[in-house]
């Protein structure tokens, strides 16, 4: 592996047309689809019937994407989404939603970055159409919708020949696994200086690996979590440090001793273990949070958010530490709404939870967990109301004193937030978004 | 003319236990203070044959200077502090009357000694959050631990009325209370048995099956007064040689899959799935107490208990019975492993080359 193969990147995407504008014009270039298939997508938006069009292509696209994914192992899949209910038996399309389906498909370099963006504003365009609620409403998909979903299924997805996670990825994941890096390796080196984004997807390979691995492979695995972990820690995301905490839990009461030595070790290196949960109550809350989260995302979540946040907030407002980024994520996500709108009763209720939250643990978010906080981040740069309503939590969670406590970036969003300054909130958090992925 | 006066030698055991235990102290760096060395020794002697209500009970204490430094880097702990008080020598043995009943099913008594404020705190504290989690001792003494210099020792009964006190540093003072010859019980071999037990179990689950057998057999040999136990082939030549050789025994129709369980654990995750685990487990345990030998595939499936090997008869220069039956079994050459560990504590292990 030469200096430059480190770092991964998925493919642009096929070139369509520039001018290409219609299902004929765009549709062709879907080489997943057959004739007879591409023939059907185009008859359809010549009736009219946009939404059939691109409900077809949709899917389409997401299983060709799981099948990508699907190829690294399903247990591997479920180690990176930290669901320990998916392993080698598990259908990946009955437990895969389109947004995890997307987000791993970014970080795996099946899709590039660019990719990733079009193709969850195309999910976001669909969950709303195809909601119980566009249906009462009256809204249909319409033709320029309908084209936007399309192009970017064909450019990303249905239009390459191959399409596989990264070869670097691969070579790296293999690397990663078959030997002991050295500090001085040149490939150690770039990743130290790489983004957020690569780092997070090593060390949640490498830790992956610990839960599940065996023999030579996780003994090499184990020597790389303890080269990298002491060289990463002074600058890694809080929600990676817990995974780690939460990985020598995990492998502890298993009776993995071999992984558990190796991550104890790690550990005794960064003197990280206030970021190994106290007790199971953290994994109950982190559920429960990632359930309202894959809800958002997904169909119907005017409706699904509801009963989902109501059982995040009845477990209590005394929220482990462990589970705070991911609660208050999860708050953040349905108060906040996407493009379409905001299901205001999940959005009370979410309300109560914010304000359920202590304030050390609100300040610990901003510090520590926002910049990092590519969910949060994305709405707050892109969704015109998000800035808005972020700003009134803020105003109503930051006192006076406490802005002192406000550090680094964290402390530019809040502040612009405290002074109800919506652009200054967007431009900052697209900074914080770009930072994190290039 | 008088009677002269018989002459009169006093041999403490007493003091030279104590004195020995105040070497313990001092090498492990216990803070100077007075009364814990007479403490402990009350301990000691209480847990050499601790008896309540009539029934033996086997608790072991843990005594250190910061129990929430020690356990700062293990993943979870349970604790229930039952008592604080002033460190009195009487303090140790009276926290130990309250907390020996419930110091069963992976509890262990632990006495924090505070000498700057002159208080002792004791209660309970577990490591385990679920079959499969490692023992107590071995993540806080074993090779799970690391030397976080705190002074610390753990207090266990390791045979009838035989005492260990194991320190941080990786000592330990064996007491024992009888006046029988007894080899110093310096290594443990319940590991090395464990690793024989599970030696050709799938590579993805030796080390869980290794660790779960190591905490059966640590829990199930505390708790009888010596055993027998043997490890045979996996393979049907082996095992019919065993059955031929080894008629005098108790053989299950459906040899207990100790990994068959550990992986349902795993795949399932239910409280069910975790419970058919500890229920197998219990038994196993007991089939430990039984007389005769308890027989593991290396592939951790167990065979049979209450075995009976012909012994090779007092000639055989071994005294006790169980002695004579662990060298029967290592002459039998049906087994790869043998294990024996006498009512003293004492364990002897042999593996074939």
């Amino acid at each position: 592996m030469t200096t430059t193969d480190l770092i991964w990147r998925g493919p642009s995407g096929v070139q369509l047309p520039g001018d290409a504008s219609t299902a004929g014009a765009i549709v062709p270039y879907a080489q997943a689809l057959t004739v007879k298939q591409q023939a059907s997508v185009v008859q359809a938006f010549e009736r009219g019937a946009f939404d059939m069009g691109a409900e077809y292509v949709w899917r389409r696209a997401m299983i060709r994407l799981r099948s990508s994914l699907e190829s690294l192992g399903t247990k591997f899949i479920g180690e990176m989404l930290g669901n320990p209910d998916i392993d080698e038996f598990t259908n990946i399309e009955a437990v895969l939603t389109d947004y995890q389906t997307i987000t791993l498909s970014g970080q795996l370099g099946v899709i590039n970055s660019t990719g990733t963006l079009k193709l969850k504003q195309a999910l976001e365009v669909i969950t709303h159409f195809f909601s119980r609620k566009a249906e009462q409403d009256g809204e249909e998909l319409s033709a320029v919708d309908g084209i936007q979903i399309i192009s970017a299924c064909v450019k990303y997805v249905l239009g390459e020949h191959d399409l596989g996670v990264a070869v670097e990825f691969s070579k790296l994941r293999d690397k990663l696994f078959s030997t002991t890096l050295q500090p001085s390796d040149p490939q150690v080196q770039q990743l130290l200086s790489s983004p957020t984004f690569y780092v997070r997807t090593v060390v949640q390979v490498l830790l992956s690996s610990a839960k599940s691995g065996d023999g030579a492979q996780l003994e090499n695995s184990l020597a790389n979590i303890n080269l990298f972990l002491p060289m990463l820690w002074p600058n890694m995301p809080e929600t990676d440090r817990w995974a780690v905490g939460i990985a020598y839990r995990d492998v502890t009461s298993e009776g993995r001793i071999l992984a558990a030595k190796g991550l104890k070790q790690a550990l005794l290196k960064v003197g990280g273990f206030d970021y190994v949960p106290e007790t199971l109550r953290s994994t109950t809350y982190r559920k429960a949070a990632k359930a309202v989260i894959d809800a958002h995302f997904n169909f119907n979540n005017f409706y699904t958010e509801p009963p989902l946040v109501s059982t995040l907030l009845r477990l209590g407002s005394t929220v482990p530490a462990p589970a705070v980024i991911d609660c208050i994520q999860a708050y953040l996500v349905v108060i906040l709404g996407n493009h379409y709108g905001i299901s205001y009763r999940a959005a009370d209720l979410a309300k109560q939870g914010i304000n359920g939250i202590a304030p050390e643990r609100w300040m610990y978010y901003l510090n520590a967990a926002i910049p990092t906080d590519e969910v949060v981040l994305h709405k707050l740069s892109y969704i015109e109301r998000a800035a808005g309503l972020f700003s009134e939590i803020v105003k109503d969670k930051v006192g006076p004193a406490d802005r002192d406590q406000l550090k680094g970036a964290a402390r530019k969003l809040a502040l612009a937030a405290l002074e109800g300054n919506a652009p200054r909130i967007r431009e900052v958090a697209k900074s914080l978004l770009n930072k994190l992925n290039s | 003319m008088t009677a002269a006066h018989p002459t009169v030698s006093t041999q403490s055991l007493r003091d030279h236990v104590l004195s020995n235990i105040e070497g313990v102290l001092w090498r492990e760096s216990f803070p100077k203070c007075d009364n814990a060395p007479i403490g402990i020794l009350t301990i000691v002697d209480a847990v050499a044959a601790y008896h309540e209500e009539g029934k033996e009970l086997y608790p072991r204490v843990l005594i250190t200077t910061d129990l929430d430094g020690l356990l700062k880097s293990v993943p979870f702990a349970h604790k229930i502090e039952i008592r604080r008080a002033n460190i009195t020598s009487r303090e140790f043995p009276d926290a130990l009357k309250l907390c020996a009943p419930l110091a069963t099913d992976g509890w262990v008594i632990f006495m924090e000694i505070d000498t700057h404020t002159d208080q002792i705190r004791s209660g309970l504290v577990s490591l385990e959050l679920s079959e499969t989690s490692p023992t107590f001792y071995r993540q806080v003494f074993g090779d799970l631990s690391y030397d976080t210099g705190i002074p610390t020792i753990y207090i266990a009964n390791i045979g009838k009325r035989v005492v260990a006190i194991d320190g941080r540093s990786g000592g330990r003072l064996v007491v024992s209370l009888t006046l029988r010859d007894h080899a110093t019980q310096a290594v443990n071999h319940v590991q090395e048995l464990a690793r024989v037990i599970s030696f050709s179990c799938e590579d993805d689950h030796r080390d869980t099956v290794e660790n779960f057998v190591t905490k059966l057999l640590e829990t199930g040999l505390r708790d009888c007064h010596g055993a027998l136990i043997a490890v045979v082939k996996d393979d049907i030549t082996a095992i019919e040689i065993l059955k031929n050789s080894l008629t005098d025994g108790t053989y299950l129709e459906d040899p207990i899959d100790t990994p068959g369980h550990l992986k349902n654990c795993e795949a399932e995750r239910t409280p069910e799935a975790f419970t058919r685990a500890r229920l197998f487990a219990d038994i196993v345990k007991n089939m430990l107490s039984f007389d005769g030998i308890t027989v593991f595939t290396n592939t951790a499936r167990v065979l049979a208990y209450h075995c009976f090997v012909k012994d090779s008869g007092p000639g055989s220069g071994s005294t006790g019975a169980r002695s004579r039956a662990y060298e029967a079994m290592i002459g039998s050459n049906i087994f790869t492993c043998c294990f024996c560990r006498s009512q003293d504590g004492d364990e002897r292990i042999w593996e074939s080359k």
